[in-house]
């Protein structure tokens, strides 16, 4: 399968993620977060970011690998059921893909993981952002 | 992004929960009081450990009660933003959205919903 | 035996011969007075009863004169007083005057019963005034003998009895108390034999004579032819009471001289016993024996004899005890006075040797002090050398203040410095941060216009690489930053530090000169007090030596002394010997004490 667009890597503790440029739409410095009660326990809190509220998910609590890292910026991902920021520890920049595109597993969050793909810092999965958001919305 | 109009919420009252925050439409509420014995304490949205300081406040409205630490009264116009898609569901539905006042993001409940408890899903 | 259980019912014994005596005369007067044939045959009877009881008449009546005579002593007996010296002595005065006093009134007695006998019979048997003479003549002849008798064993019992009662007591106090009765033995033995040989004779004849008056009227109323028979049988008859009156005479006699030989031989007996004792050496309790006449003479001399002796000897002895003490306490003094000489001597020797070791001290302390003045002297030098040097000390130390103060002033601008780059870095750190945000952004916006962002795509990315690039050379510019702080920071410690460390040598050097400044004074002092010193260790060498000299001279004076209480010593030793031999000599004689001391 060819990479079309191409995909924004970064890392998220010792793992390397991918989303489809087309729905990463900027990478920013993360501010305070707010938390909100009720929230699960992988979404770390919200700030505002150009007058529309994101909530910041951390990929390290959900794929059950959770880090004490204080995260210093995050890639926001925008899809038509909405948009949320990833915390990165490193953003790695735009990058055509290759390798395997299919689905990592069959329960939670790895059925929206998609790889083994290969980028040039090694191994990364590649989020896919449209099911991703909607399995959040729907997960606690 | 879709939510063109922007509903504008007047008179809101800011309280302060541990380190966190939450905002109530002032309409929501009654009066205050001390608190009662059986009132939910809202730390309880943020840590199910938490448990209500000696000085802290009633907010009632009709049966409904619920208790914060302090709470602030803010009568100027704010904006209030839309809840994002992932927090939709979160405690029950009780969330209304976000206001920014003072710097700081307030997430807004409705205390009715709120004060059911997070198991109540409309 | 004690004294007072001697005494106990000895009145008794001591009167009972004044009965044995005249009852002795009484007994021989009756067969005279049957056998004289004077008296009608029935007047006999009446003149026994008679006899019987006026010779029991007058027994009572001397006893109760005795008795009379013998108060004290009858008091002491009794027990009525106590047995005291004083008792004792006129005790003993009763019993010496009781035998003399007694032979009087038992001669007077005797005439008196004799009288009262005569009497009795002319009134009562119908005798002539003749037959009443011839009692009364017979009663002083019978009376001689018993008054003889009686009185020579009453003075036996009362020797016995004043011998008992003399003891313990001082021998010139019996004696000037109860001196013995004063005659001659001879005279008195005369007199004894006189009297024991002519009232017998006289009385026999006087038998003789009554039977041979009546003879020729008896013979005259007997026939004729029988005259001559009748006259043999009545010599026969007379021969037989002469001779039975005879016999009784002779064995009277017997018993009184045995009694008279007895009042000589018995206080010559005990005297004997004395002198056995006190030549044995027993000194103790010296007494008189009581006795008569020349006799007493005798033991009265050999009682104050024996009591002198015992006071001589005594006194000697305490002499001797005394003597004996004195020289045992002159020993001991002169045993210590040689230990103390001893002592002084060694004490004396010791000093002797201090005082040499003295002057040797006092040539050293001469010598020391002569090294001393050199090296105050020398001090003196070194420490003027040291105030020049502490002074070049001074200066550099100042020197070294002052580039200390410029490289504290230096750090601080550096200091400064860094912090300003630090936040230049931190600006560049920013821009630098938000331009890679930017770089980022502009990446996925020209991925997402496809080809025809591809250009701004590309520029997004090199503008990141840049950024990176920044970041990475303000990360080391930050790093290095931090090393210049700590340097610098480590440079302000030290500069601080060694501005304290100036500071100190500057105070030390201040003190380093001012003690080198009193050092010198000091040594200047010294040198001063050397210069003393060396004048009086001389004065004191010559002042020890002559000590050394004088304490020569007292060794060999105490030396000399020494000697001395030895030989005193010696010659009390000596004279310790000579007390005890003395006193060793005179212990032979046992309780020697003062006459009179120690009385029972």
């Amino acid at each position: 399968m060819a990479d079309v667009h191409g995909h924004l890597v970064f890392a998220c503790g010792s793992s390397l993620y991918a989303v489809p440029a087309d729905t990463a739409s900027e990478v920013v410095n993360l501010p305070s977060l707010t938390r909100v009660p009720g929230a699960p326990g992988h979404l770390l809190g919200v700030f505002a970011h150009r007058g529309e509220v994101l909530p910041v998910v951390d990929l390290t609590r959900l794929t059950g690998h959770p880090l004490d890292e204080v995260f210093k910026r995050a890639v926001v991902v925008r899809t038509p059921r909405g948009a949320v920021a990833l915390p990165a520890s490193r953003v790695l920049g735009v990058a055509t893909l290759e390798g395997s595109f299919e689905r990592l597993g069959d329960t939670g969050v790895h059925q929206h993981l998609r790889g083994p793909a290969r980028a040039a810092a090694g191994e990364v999965a590649i989020i896919d952002t449209q099911t991703f958001i909607e399995f959040l919305s729907t997960a606690g | 992004m879709t939510d063109v109009q922007a509903e504008v919420i007047e008179g809101l009252v800011l309280c302060r929960v541990g380190e966190d925050r939450l905002a109530v439409r002032a309409r929501e509420i009654s009066s205050f009081d001390v608190p009662h014995a059986g009132a939910r304490y809202a730390g309880e949205g943020f840590s199910p450990q938490a448990r209500a300081p000696a000085e802290a406040r009633l907010l009632r409205h009709h049966d409904t009660a619920l208790v914060v630490d302090t709470v602030e009264v803010h009568s100027e116009r704010l904006t209030l933003l839309s809840v994002p898609a992932v927090l939709v569901r979160a405690w029950g539905g009780a969330l209304c959205g976000f206001v920014e006042a003072g710097g700081l993001l307030w997430p807004v409940i409705s205390l009715e919903r709120f004060a059911q408890g997070p198991e109540v899903v409309s | 035996m004690t004294l007072d259980a001697w005494l106990r019912n000895k009145v008794g014994w001591l009167l009972a011969p004044l009965f044995l005596g005249n009852g002795l005369a009484v007994a021989v007067a009756g067969p005279w007075a049957v056998s004289a044939q004077s008296l009608p045959q029935s007047a006999l009877q009446i003149f026994l009863l008679l006899l019987v009881g006026t010779a029991l008449a007058v027994q009572l009546s001397l006893s109760g004169a005795a008795l009379a005579r013998l108060r004290t002593f009858r008091g002491l007996v009794s027990g009525r007083l106590p047995v005291t010296r004083e008792h004792r002595l006129a005790a003993l005065g009763e019993l010496r005057q009781l035998p003399s006093r007694m032979t009087g009134l038992s001669l007077t007695g005797w005439l008196g019963g004799g009288a009262l006998l005569g009497v009795g019979m002319v009134t009562l048997g119908g005798a002539s005034w003749d037959t009443a003479a011839r009692l009364l003549v017979a009663g002083a002849l019978f009376g001689s003998l018993g008054t003889v008798l009686s009185s020579l064993l009453l003075t036996a019992r009362a020797h016995e009895a004043s011998d008992h009662l003399s003891e313990g007591l001082a021998p010139h106090d019996v004696i000037a108390a109860a001196p013995g009765a004063d005659w001659s033995v001879r005279s008195r033995t005369v007199a004894l034999t006189v009297l024991l040989t002519v009232v017998p004779v006289l009385l026999l004849a006087d038998v003789a004579w009554l039977a041979l008056g009546r003879a020729p009227t008896e013979l005259a109323l007997v026939a004729p032819g029988l005259r001559q028979a009748a006259a043999d049988a009545l010599f026969s008859s007379l021969a037989l009471r002469l001779a039975g009156l005879g016999l009784l005479s002779v064995a009277f006699a017997v018993i009184t001289a045995a009694a008279a030989a007895q009042t000589i031989a018995g206080p010559l007996q005990r005297l004997a016993a004395e002198a056995r004792r006190v030549a044995s050496g027993d000194l103790e309790a010296p007494r008189v024996i009581a006795a008569d006449g020349e006799v007493w003479r005798v033991t009265a001399v050999f009682g104050q004899l024996h009591e002198r002796l015992a006071g001589l000897v005594h006194k000697v002895l305490e002499a001797g005890t005394h003597v004996r003490t004195a020289t045992d306490s002159l020993q001991r003094t002169s045993v210590r006075s040689e230990a103390t000489a001893a002592e002084q001597g060694a004490a004396l020797n010791q000093t002797s040797a201090t005082t040499e070791e003295l002057a040797r001290s006092a040539r050293q302390i001469a010598g020391s002090a002569g090294a001393v003045h050199e090296l105050a002297r020398r001090t003196l030098e070194a420490a003027q050398e040291g105030q020049h040097d502490a002074a070049a000390f001074q200066a550099a130390v100042d020197r070294m203040k002052q580039d200390n103060r410029s490289i504290a002033g230096a750090v601080d601008r550096l200091q400064r410095r860094v912090q300003q780059i630090g936040r230049i870095v931190e600006l560049i750190n920013a821009v630098a941060d938000r331009s890679d945000l930017l770089a980022l952004s502009a990446e996925l916006e020209g991925t997402r216009a496809g080809e025809v962002g591809r250009g701004f795509a590309l520029v997004g990315a090199e503008m990141r690489r840049l950024a990176e690039n920044v970041l990475e050379s303000t990360a080391e510019v930050e790093e290095l930053i931090a090393e210049i702080r700590d340097a610098t920071v480590r440079t302000a410690e030290a500069t601080e530090r060694g501005s304290h460390l100036t500071e100190r040598g500057t105070a030390l050097a201040d003190e380093v000169t001012s003690s080198l400044l009193r050092v010198t004074e000091l040594a200047e002092e010294t040198s001063n007090q050397v210069r003393t010193i060396t004048l009086a260790t001389q004065q004191q060498q010559s002042g020890s030596d002559q000590l050394a000299e004088a304490m020569g001279e007292i060794l060999a004076g105490t030396q000399a002394e020494l000697d001395t209480t030895g030989r005193l010593a010696e010659v009390n030793l000596r004279l310790v010997g000579l007390s005890s031999s003395l006193q060793t000599a005179v212990g032979r004689f046992t309780g020697a004490r003062g006459a009179g001391s120690n009385p029972k």
